[in-house]
């Protein structure tokens, strides 16, 4: 095996006995687990995780097997998410600040153009579960497919199938409210005020 | 395409990693690479590592096994350090243990047919070792005057052990000299008769 010719699956049997493999898996992977990163905890903080998951990696992949994609983007996905829950949860005992343990909302708001698409997508974010939040944003944002999105969570098919369809309903909800002028239409107003002053 | 849908999208824009920050990072992997346990498969085990396990278990195995196979033989052929039995006592064909076969024959009839006498050795002790026990057996021998060779088989002892000059054996006593003659050879174990 020559590294640069293997699939993913290839590759990460031949960790164990040649962990300079992981290095295949680096220059393969690494801008798409850099963008996975940045989305949610901006570039800055991206650039220095990105090996830490990589890192990772090389002592997960003895319980770890390849997507049946043969893709290794699901794993890899799926160690970006503990390691930025690691980082927020130093960042949040550090800073003394309330903190989503797998979101950076500033990063999130960067790439929005309005101030009401910025309050309209936390406050429908802000009502999921961090599980089922990332679950949606894996598929959205980083294009998985299901059993992908269920790779990378380790959570069955079957469960990624239910979750996600509990997790678009629930968010498109708020989402209608917002739009109609409902109860949760405070969160958008309450939001773009602070962000304001 | 909802305005979920529409939502998630706008928000993913993101640039890709520059080159530097590409680099840096692969620095810190190969560095963690390098300070990473391999894990060796079974069939590509190096020299050291063989040793060091499987082969090294042999060994002590194998070494114990001769020690407790040493052990054995020395009880086997160990023989009293006092004159624990009084008289020793022909036995041909007996199955006590332990047994002392000795081609003995005195000096006086060295040329005719060998003899061959077996003691009884009743209270062996297995603390002694080989040397212990030759040298035992030279200090009877000094203490032997004279060959007392009795035709039923009986032998004397001294101080436990038969007299010295049994102990000669016919394979040690004669030699071929250039004569064609058969010359004694002593081999013994003490001083020479």
């Amino acid at each position: 095996m020559t590294g640069s010719q293997a699939s993913d699956a290839e590759l990460i049997a031949g960790l164990p006995r040649k962990p300079e493999l992981m290095g295949v898996l680096y220059e393969r992977h690494a801008p798409a687990v850099f963008r996975y990163l940045a989305r949610r905890a901006g570039r800055p903080v991206a650039e220095d995780l990105l090996s830490e998951v990589f890192i990772a990696a090389l002592s997960a992949f003895p319980r770890v097997e390849a997507h049946d994609s043969g893709s290794a983007l699901p794993w890899l996905y799926g160690i970006g998410l503990n390691v930025l829950r690691r980082h927020f949860r130093q960042q949040q005992l550090t800073r003394s600040v309330t903190r989503d343990f797998a979101m950076d909302w500033d990063a999130v708001d960067d790439r929005l153009d309005a101030w009401a698409e910025r309050g309209r997508l936390r406050a429908a974010l802000a009502v999921l579960t961090d599980s089922d939040r990332e679950l949606l944003l894996l598929v959205g944002w980083e294009g998985l497919s299901q059993a992908e999105a269920a790779t990378a969570l380790g959570i069955s098919h079957g469960a990624t199938r239910v979750r996600l369809h509990r997790a678009r309903k629930r968010a498109l909800s708020v989402l209608e409210k917002l739009e109609h002028g409902g109860p949760d239409a405070h969160v958008t107003t309450l939001y773009a005020k602070e962000q304001a002053s | 395409m909802n305005t979920l849908d529409d939502l998630i999208s706008s928000s993913s824009r993101t640039s890709g990693a520059t080159p530097d920050g590409l680099a840096r990072g692969r620095v810190a992997l190969d560095a963690a690479i390098a300070a990473h346990p391999r894990r060796v498969a079974p069939g590509s085990r190096s020299a050291r590592a063989y040793w060091s396990g499987g082969l090294r278990k042999q060994a002590v195995i194998i070494g114990a096994a001769g020690v407790a196979a040493a052990a054995v033989a020395a009880t086997v052929i160990a023989i009293p350090s006092s004159p624990a039995h009084p008289t020793g006592t022909k036995l041909a064909g007996s199955s006590a243990r332990p047994t002392l076969k000795t081609a003995a024959k005195p000096e006086t009839a060295r040329r005719t047919p060998t003899t061959t006498v077996t003691y009884s050795i009743t209270a062996a002790k297995a603390d002694l070792t080989a040397a212990y026990v030759f040298a035992q057996a030279a200090k009877g021998a000094k203490g032997a005057k004279a060959a007392q060779y009795a035709p039923d088989g009986s032998v004397p002892l001294v101080s436990g052990w038969p007299r010295a000059r049994y102990w000669h054996t016919v394979e040690h006593e004669l030699g071929l000299s250039r004569s064609g003659q058969h010359q004694p050879n002593p081999g013994w174990l003490g001083p020479a008769p």
